[in-house]
């Protein structure tokens, strides 16, 4: 099977079967033995890999971690996984039974704000409408570069992998360069306390309020403290 | 009795007979420092160490055989490529070791694997697992820290037991005021109000100076060697560092003297004679490793580069070896002896190595150093590496 860079009109996205590289004979996977059967071995493998208990597990921790926590409730993971069995690997079920998932909502659940998250809330709380021409630069000096991660494994989102202390010093210069832009800097720093989560009595809240700092470093400020730095 | 006794013996005796006075082994394990710098991409070390000396050499190698006129000669076998002509000095006083036909326990030709095992300390590519550096700093007892002097957090000092960082940045200085601001709000989290703290002490430990931050190159070898060198000077500072370069997976145009991977060669030891300057009285004490996750291939490939190999080359440095030498049980690189007819063969486990500069630099049990290695108890540690 070879996967199609530019589709051809009608044709199907993605996947493309060609007979010619098409290796012949029985192969074995996982020891399920697939008999030789062209295009319908891959589906039917593929269905096996989806039907084995460890997927549903697997898929299930995977979003729990990204979506709840670093260490996620087992009781969670196992109702993500369940969904995922029940249905089949229907992973819009899946997504709903996330949603539905009381863990997901408790107030104290929280993730540390990957560069890239970060970066993106960033851009949303300055109410921006397009992505940063200077991205691609400032996502590498953050340490995500661009759609560029260190293996085929992908970035992980723990707090452990972005959270050391070089990181935050980062985060907060970076904060202090983009806030000097004119957008930027012309901002209410109010607006900054409708996206960040700190309860009364935060310093955050007099800092915002002291109007004695310049407003794009009050701005700088918000969005580079620990506050923004958790979802 | 055996020769670390003698030294111990002759400084709680006082009278020492050597030119140069000797540190007891005591001290270094107090004080002791160890860096572990990684070439990431598989450095190829037949062009770094080269076997001049070796009959099958030249034929092997073709278009990309030295002539013995251009290297630094270490010895009858071996020469440094010119730009590593700068190590030459470090090797004249006896603080060059080089390990050769050295490869990973696990035979592998993908970076990932490669990187993984050795940064792990595994014997094969595992799911999740800590970094030996990181395992070593559980496992020592006294006082020790870690830090990563890197853009990233590297593998191998990643785990349970939490370490530092640093790298240069260019997103400009930001002024004391704002950090002092940044720092009350930091300490409202809980979670986070340690690291940004240590971040500010790393700050401070670092320095104004411009190639501390804000200017250094990225990527730049000598301006990151003399930084971590201000920090790991220090009497209190960090004990363990990681380091890491990469730009030598040089697959296409890898060139002979001057040359893409000779430049970048320059650049490396420059940086490591940089860093023995910057350490100054605390070289003493210090030890540093440097390795990649493989070799390359014996013969150029058709882009005048090399692909991934089994067997290459690392250094050790610092005053702790026993003195200059290579160390290997050279294989040879004759058509048969060579592994799967393209690579130099490995003879050299990078455990053993590790576990000799380990034990040369701290004061490690073997069990220890069998815990920092797990499944390691076979792998004896390079008896004539260290002190």
């Amino acid at each position: 099977m070879i996967r199609r860079a530019r589709p051809e009109p009608g044709s199907p996205i993605g996947f493309a079967f060609r007979e010619m590289l098409h290796e012949p004979g029985t192969k074995t996977v996982l020891k399920e033995r697939y008999k030789e059967d062209g295009l319908s071995e891959g589906e039917h493998a593929i269905r096996a890999l989806c039907r084995h208990p460890s997927t549903a597990q697997f898929v299930a921790t995977k979003l729990a971690t990204h979506f709840i926590s670093d260490d996620p409730p087992p009781a969670a993971v196992d109702r993500l996984a369940r969904a995922f069995r029940a249905s089949e690997g229907d992973l819009k079920a899946v997504a709903r039974a996330l949603i539905e998932e009381p863990e997901a909502w408790r107030e104290d659940a929280r993730k540390f704000r990957a560069p890239q998250d970060w970066f993106v809330a960033v851009m949303r709380a300055f109410g921006a409408n397009e992505v940063n021409p200077n991205a691609p630069v400032l996502l590498r000096q953050l340490r995500q570069p661009l759609w560029s991660p260190p293996s085929p494994k992908g970035f992980g989102d723990a707090m452990q992998e972005w959270a050391d202390p070089d990181s935050l010093l980062n985060r907060g210069e970076l904060a202090r360069t983009i806030s000097r832009q004119p957008a930027v800097a012309a901002l209410d720093p109010r607006t900054l306390l409708d996206v960040v989560d700190v309860p009364a009595g935060n310093p955050l809240h007099s800092l915002i309020a002291d109007a004695s700092i310049p407003a794009p470093e009050r701005v700088a400020l918000a969005i580079a403290g620990p506050a923004f730095q958790w979802r | 009795m055996n020769r670390r006794k003698f030294v111990r013996n002759m400084c709680y005796g006082g009278l020492a007979t050597f030119a140069a006075p000797r540190v007891s082994f005591a001290q270094v394990a107090q004080n002791g420092r160890l860096v572990f710098v990684l070439l990431r991409g598989g450095f190829d070390g037949l062009a770094a160490v080269v076997p001049y000396g070796d009959p099958d050499y030249a034929a092997l190698r073709g278009a990309f055989a030295f002539k013995e006129s251009e290297l630094a000669p270490l010895d009858d076998t071996f020469g440094l490529a010119p730009g590593l002509s700068p190590l030459r000095a470090l090797w004249d006083s006896n603080e060059l070791a080089v390990v050769h036909a050295m490869a990973i326990p696990h035979r592998t030709r993908s970076h990932f694997d490669g990187q993984a095992i050795l940064e792990t300390g595994l014997d094969h590519p595992a799911g999740a697992s800590d970094g030996w550096l990181n395992r070593l700093l559980q496992v020592m007892s006294g006082r020790r820290s870690g830090i990563a002097i890197a853009a990233g957090m590297p593998l191998s000092l990643s785990g349970p037991f939490q370490v530092e960082s640093w790298s240069p940045t260019q997103l400009g200085a930001v002024d004391d005021a704002f950090l002092e601001r940044l720092a009350v709000l930091y300490r409202a989290d809980a979670t986070l109000h340690n690291r940004f703290e240590a971040a500010l002490q790393q700050q401070e430990l670092v320095g104004e100076e411009p190639m501390a931050r804000g200017h250094a190159r990225r990527g730049a070898i000598t301006p990151l060697m003399q930084a971590a060198a201000r920090i790991l000077r220090q009497d209190q500072g960090p004990n363990i560092a990681a380091m890491e370069f990469s730009g030598w997976d040089t697959h296409a145009n890898q060139g002979m003297a001057g040359g893409a991977l000779d430049r970048l060669l320059g650049q490396l030891a420059e940086g490591l004679v940089a860093f023995r300057t910057a350490m100054g009285p605390a070289w003493r004490t210090t030890t540093v490793v440097v390795m990649t996750e493989f070799g390359r291939t014996a013969r150029p490939n058709g882009t005048r580069g090399t692909d991934h190999g089994t067997a290459g080359a690392g250094f050790v440095l610092g005053p702790r070896i026993t003195r200059a030498k290579v160390v290997s049980d050279w294989p040879g690189v004759g058509q048969n002896a060579l592994f799967e007819g393209r690579d130099l063969k490995p003879t050299l486990d990078t455990r053993a190595v590790l576990k000799a500069a380990l034990a040369g630099t701290f004061d490690l049990t073997a069990a220890q150093l069998d815990r920092v290695f797990p499944n390691s108890s076979t792998v004896r540690a390079s008896s004539t590496l260290m002190l």
